[in-house]
């Protein structure tokens, strides 16, 4: 029974990085894929219905709603896989230079992620969003940023923890030091939590992403990042739901895949 | 003699691999029972096969286990949830795992003690002091109030047995009771084993690595061999004159 | 010639710091002073918290202490430059009781046995499977066994690897910190005949750490007795000793047979 539920379970991670590929294909193949131009307005179009020409129909300025969601993946995906990944390399240098020095700089590190964790990562964003102003870069600025303390702070621990390890200590003492040490022993040891974490975390970031949008404080119209196409979609909510429906499903699928991957690769550690 | 516990053709399997062949082990009132054998040789399966608590990859396909002649492996659930910590006590090799860092000591011992008995509280707060003055703890009125945390691996282990004696219980499984502790300590666990047995007649399973551990304590030896009883025999028979192989080269392993 | 000097070494660790207040200090060694000779095992024992780990920490360098100094080949090691340090501390390696522990659970045997050239030599692959060839012969191990996982291994077998890749740099000393009190009766004896066997034919010097009076007194030329982070006495040639905590070390010794159990541990 054990073994069998193992085996779905792998099978589940296997489904869920195939349909996120396969998104995130879609993405980088946007602009050849698309049936029409996303931005293109035509307002005799508008709020038709699902046709051979149109699958997913217009919206309210008659654009194509699948061509506008297609290239919505760059922005909603391909936004948090930057961020993620700008993040943690980031965190880990961070992380990994105040774990080595300890001292006075790692107490100062400490207290001021402290200071700055005390607030909801949303409201700290919400923060220097207001100071940067709204725009798609000063986003990536934002969630960089609020992802960083969060992580540079997770992998300090991290690097700490193995650092008190038996074997780092019998390394050291055959003479493994620096960058040899964290090549040799920690990344491989730690890499699988560190991408399970970060694999997590990118559902939160494409939430916080359209929220941002939804708002008013993120991407900009035109451009078609799903919480901004929920944003536009809301002032027909009576009368053309669908404006909203396709890209929340779109959200709520993406999100969903990313958290069962990372579910498989939790236990896959 | 008094039998207490009888292990009869016992076999235990994971899948089809015998872990553990046909084990014939008899324990007697009183009396220490040495178990000695290497690391993987079944020793630990063989406790667990007896507690019933086998990892569930494993099961017992033939044999029974008689305490008191009654069959443990039939008795019902309710009975045995009876039997287990009240009669039968488990000391494990390392104590600071058998125990929960955010419970008191004094609350372990109510936790146990409620189990089986019902007592006021001020009753098991003297039960337990008793026993820990037994074991030869200091300041009982103070460690009661500690945190298992704030203990050495040597006084956990004491207070571990301290517990078994509060429930009065009459057969020790003792699986590598002294092996995480230093020599000091081990000689006073192992003091205090041969303490209980003398005053309470209870009967002690003692499973070890350590020859030294069987010299001091056990009357009677079983020696374990790639999930085997490979010889029994009278503590001084078996120094005296060893019969299996693995046997004399143990005996040789021995330093000085 | 000496080895190895320690001299006046204290450690004392911080309880309870409160921001930048620094707690009360609880000590961890007074005033350890001793020296060890080329090619000696010198014993320390004592009672887990003794502090015996710690001055073996130290020692190795994964700790610094609070005060005194460590002069080993006639180098004081907390004023020579760094690059000097580490040439000469090659010589200074460890053996550590949980053998499973001390390796890397993502590295082959081979990988832990090459790291050390890795460090300090430019060897050339082949060179350095000859190197690992070697060692993995010299502690009576086959070298098919290079290509596990330390998992795929026994205790004993983890131990001698460790013993190896101690002895990869040909280190004048060896801390042997528990080495041996997890292993089974059998083990214990193959691999004290093993480190034995090793001390003589490389010359070697051990520092022989452990709460087991009859190990050490079996393995060492000479025997410190450390209690509550002090050195209280050395234990002649003879056996002989005065201070209550080496008493203790002796009763605790197990008898050999049954016949040799003391009567007054036995109420009946």
């Amino acid at each position: 029974m054990k073994f069998v539920r193992t085996k779905s379970g792998n099978l589940t991670g296997l489904i869920s990085l195939f349909l996120l590929v396969i998104t995130g294909l879609l993405g980088l193949f946007a602009p050849i894929l698309m049936p029409h131009d996303p931005f293109a307005v035509d307002i005799a179009k508008k709020f038709s219905v699902p046709s051979w020409d149109y699958p997913l129909g217009t919206d309210h300025l008659g654009r194509c709603i699948l061509s506008r969601l297609l290239l919505g993946i760059r922005y909603s995906l391909g936004s948090a896989l930057i961020i993620q990944l700008v993040a943690i390399v980031l965190a880990i240098l961070l992380g990994a230079f105040v774990a080595l020095k300890r001292g006075l700089i790692d107490f100062l590190f400490i207290r001021l992620c402290d200071i700055l964790l005390a607030f909801p990562t949303l409201v700290l964003a919400f923060g220097l969003l207001g100071i940067l102003g709204p725009s798609l870069k000063n986003v990536l600025i934002a969630l960089i940023f609020t992802q960083l303390i969060y992580y540079a702070r997770m992998i300090r621990g991290l690097f700490i923890g193995i650092n008190e390890k038996d074997f780092v200590q019998a390394a050291r003492i055959t003479g493994t030091t620096g960058i040899q040490l964290i090549r040799r022993h920690y990344i491989p040891n730690l890499l699988p939590s560190i991408v399970t974490i970060v694999a997590l975390d990118i559902g939160k970031v494409i939430l916080e992403i359209a929220g941002f949008s939804f708002i008013g404080l993120g991407v900009q119209a035109p451009i078609p990042e799903w919480g901004m196409m929920i944003n536009e979609g809301k002032q027909y909510m009576r009368q053309h739901p669908e404006l909203m429906l396709y890209p929340g499903l779109a959200i709520i699928l993406v999100v969903l895949l990313f958290n069962q991957l990372a579910n498989r690769l939790k236990r896959l550690d | 003699m008094e039998k207490v516990l009888e292990v009869i053709d016992l076999t235990v399997k994971i899948g089809e691999k015998n872990i553990l062949t046909s084990i014939n082990l008899t324990a007697y009132k009183g009396r220490v029972l040495g178990i000695i054998g290497e690391s993987g040789s079944g020793k630990s399966m063989l406790c667990h096969a007896i507690m019933q608590t086998l990892p569930s990859f494993a099961h017992v396909s033939q044999g029974d286990v008689l305490y008191l002649q009654e069959n443990l492996l039939n008795v019902s659930a309710t009975k045995w949830r009876a039997y287990r910590g009240r009669h039968l006590s488990m000391i494990l090799q390392n104590p600071s795992s058998a125990f929960d860092h955010i419970q008191t000591i004094e609350s372990h011992f109510r936790e146990t003690l409620k189990a089986h008995f019902k007592l006021t509280k001020k009753e098991m707060r003297q039960i337990a002091l008793d026993a820990l003055k037994k074991v030869h703890l200091p300041q009982p009125e103070q460690l009661l109030s500690y945190y298992p945390f704030q203990l050495s691996g040597g006084m956990l282990q004491r207070v571990m047995i301290a517990l078994s004696m509060a429930i009065q219980a009459s057969l020790y499984i003792a699986d590598e009771p002294t092996t995480a502790l230093d020599t000091i300590n081990q000689k006073q666990v192992l003091t205090l084993f041969n303490q209980i047995r003398s005053e309470t007649d209870a009967t002690i399973l003692l499973v070890t690595h350590d020859l030294g551990v069987i010299a001091e304590l056990a009357d009677d030896v079983a020696v374990m061999y790639q999930g085997e009883i490979v010889e029994q025999a009278n503590v001084f028979d078996f120094f005296d004159a060893p019969q299996h192989p693995y046997t004399k080269k143990l005996l040789q392993a021995r330093m000085l | 010639m000496t080895l190895l000097e320690v001299k006046n070494i204290e450690k004392y660790y911080a309880q309870r710091p409160f921001l930048f207040k620094r707690g009360q200090e609880a000590p961890v060694l007074e005033n350890v002073t001793f020296s060890l000779q080329e090619g000696e095992c010198l014993g320390i024992v004592g009672q887990s918290g003794s502090g015996k780990s710690t001055l073996g920490r130290i020692i190795l360098g994964i700790e610094r202490p609070t005060n005194g100094e460590l002069i080993f080949q006639g180098v004081n090691l907390y004023e020579a430059p760094s690059k000097e340090k580490k040439m000469i501390r090659r010589n200074l390696q460890a053996v550590f009781q949980n053998s499973y522990h001390s390796f890397n659970p993502k590295q082959t045997i081979f990988e832990i046995l090459e790291e050390p050239f890795l460090n300090f030599e430019h060897f050339s692959k082949a060179e350095r499977q000859q190197k690992v060839r070697e060692l993995l012969d010299c502690v009576e191990l086959e070298w098919a066994m290079a290509q596990n996982y330390p998992s795929q291994l026994s205790g004993g077998q983890q131990q001698r690897v460790n013993i190896a890749r101690a002895l990869a740099l040909k280190p004048k000393l060896i801390v042997l910190d528990e080495a041996i009190s997890s292993l089974d009766m059998i083990l214990q004896k193959t691999i004290i005949e093993l480190l034995q066997r090793l001390q003589k034919e490389l010359q070697l010097a051990y520092l022989f750490i452990s709460h087991d009076l009859q190990a050490t007194r079996f393995m060492s030329d000479r025997i410190l007795v450390m209690q509550h982070g002090q050195l209280v006495e050395e234990i002649g040639k003879d056996g002989t000793y005065q201070h209550p905590a080496s008493q203790a070390l002796y009763n605790a010794i197990l008898p050999s047979h049954p016949r040799e159990r003391k009567k007054k541990d036995r109420p009946n």
